[in-house]
């Protein structure tokens, strides 16, 4: 299996339109390809690619703590080894639970002297495979998506990513969540390659600046996309790239068919496939199906 | 006698009050009896340096301490549901340093 992670800084990058077009594009030439939506607090894949349904949904369920009160003793033990702040206790009260902050990791489980705690499911969000066919080729979309509210996100882009492995892909293509937490960099920590998306401007400058600090200390094979190219002032990306290793640079020309794609869900691979940005990248995917055969 | 904790920096009755309920990195609590300040005890906040859930383990130390009240900015939600389920009660203030706090609430002006 290859694996390609793309990700970008805060939303809006093109991220996802760089991702969702490699999978169309990839999947004309490799047959067991899967594309994972991973930015689960708020997945957009799909809408890039004018599905109106997600199917096959599971749960994401998440180990959360009961208190049997037949058998608590209010001894305190796993109120003071909880480290989310999920377990409460007043005086002498019964623990009470935060779910929203439970982290599922089970230690208050194992703690319990008395065997007073019991486990019961926390569904945190769901997944979702869903199939994607343009001109007869295929491929899956693996989503993952949270239930409002919920701040646990590096388990369920964990549980994102175990779903699609399960589907044993040729070509795995992870779509990260924004930004550079915890959440994002799980989603390229097993990847070949890198595709890092962003933009000529200060702030697309910016989180390049820290998303390529963590693929240099990963070690990661990077490939830079400049997304709108030609608005904004390239040279404040040129100060960053000194400064990190970037194997390869791309450059998608700002286009209005990418807008006019978005607004009417329609793929702009499929529907504008002339448009200078679909041209780019066409490019990129022909570069890319190079590397995977190499 | 009434205990009434403070979100603090350093600590200390000059101390200003923090503006931020669970990642305050102290809390500065006050022993009141017959309207004159007792004690004075300034304790580390397991908050501050939480990753998640500051809020909860803020009023799981005011709990474990017997605070009464706590003074300050409003908490969040989950910080909120455990004050309440602790019976401790908050006063809203923010912009005072912890003596003008207590002299408001000896004033019962707050
Ligand atoms: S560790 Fe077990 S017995 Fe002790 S307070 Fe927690 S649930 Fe109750
Ligand atoms: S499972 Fe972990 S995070 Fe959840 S309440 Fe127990 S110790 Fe806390």
């Amino acid at each position: 299996m290859t694996s390609i992670a793309v990700t970008g800084g805060k939303g809006g990058t093109g991220k996802s339109l760089v991702a969702t077009s490699l999978a169309t594009l990839l999947s004309k030439n490799i047959d067991d390809l899967v594309l994972v939506d991973a930015d689960l607090e708020g997945p957009n894949d799909h809408v890039i690619l004018g599905i109106e349904e997600l199917e096959n949904r599971e749960p994401i369920t998440l180990f959360l703590p009961m208190i049997d009160t037949t058998k608590c003793t209010r001894c305190g033990v796993c109120v003071k080894i909880c480290d989310t702040g999920a377990l409460f206790m007043a005086g002498k009260a019964y623990p009470i639970v935060f779910p929203r902050l439970c982290s599922g990791c089970k230690a208050c489980y194992y703690a319990c002297p008395y065997g007073a705690i019991r486990g019961a499911g926390h569904i945190l969000g769901y997944t979702y495979v869903t199939p994607v066919c343009f001109g007869g080729r295929c491929f899956k979309l693996v989503t993952g998506m949270l239930i409002e509210g919920e701040e646990h996100t590096p388990p369920g882009v964990y549980r994102t990513l175990q779903r699609a492995l399960e589907l044993k892909p040729e070509l795995l293509i992870v779509d990260t969540g924004a930004g550079t937490g915890n959440a994002v960099s799980m989603g390229f920590r097993d990847s070949d390659l890198v595709i890092v998306v962003t933009e000529p401007t200060p702030l697309g400058a910016h989180d390049l600046d820290s998303i390529l600090e963590v693929t240099d200390a990963m070690n990661k094979q990077v490939w830079l996309v400049v997304n709108k190219y030609g608005i904004g002032d390239i040279t404040i990306l040129e100060t960053v790239l000194r400064r990190h290793r970037v194997e390869k640079i791309f450059h998608i020309p700002y286009d209005k068919a990418v807008v006019e794609a978005y607004a009417y869900s329609k793929p702009l691979i499929i529907h504008y496939p002339s448009s200078p940005a679909s041209r780019a990248l066409m490019k990129i995917s022909d570069e890319l199906m190079g590397w995977i055969k190499h | 006698m009434v205990r009434i904790a403070f979100p603090t920096e350093k600590g200390g009755l000059e101390d200003n009050i923090y503006p931020r309920f669970g990642r305050a990195p102290t809390f500065t609590i006050i022993d009141i009896e017959k309207k004159q300040i007792k004690n004075v005890k300034i304790v580390e906040n397991p908050g501050y340096r939480a990753s998640g859930g500051a809020g909860v383990k803020a009023v799981q130390l005011l709990a474990n301490e017997g605070v009464e009240i706590v003074m300050g900015p409003t908490p969040g939600p989950n910080a909120y549901f455990a004050l309440n389920n602790a019976g401790i009660k908050h006063y809203p203030v923010q912009g005072l340093n912890v003596k003008e706090a207590v002299e408001a609430f000896l004033r019962e002006d707050y």
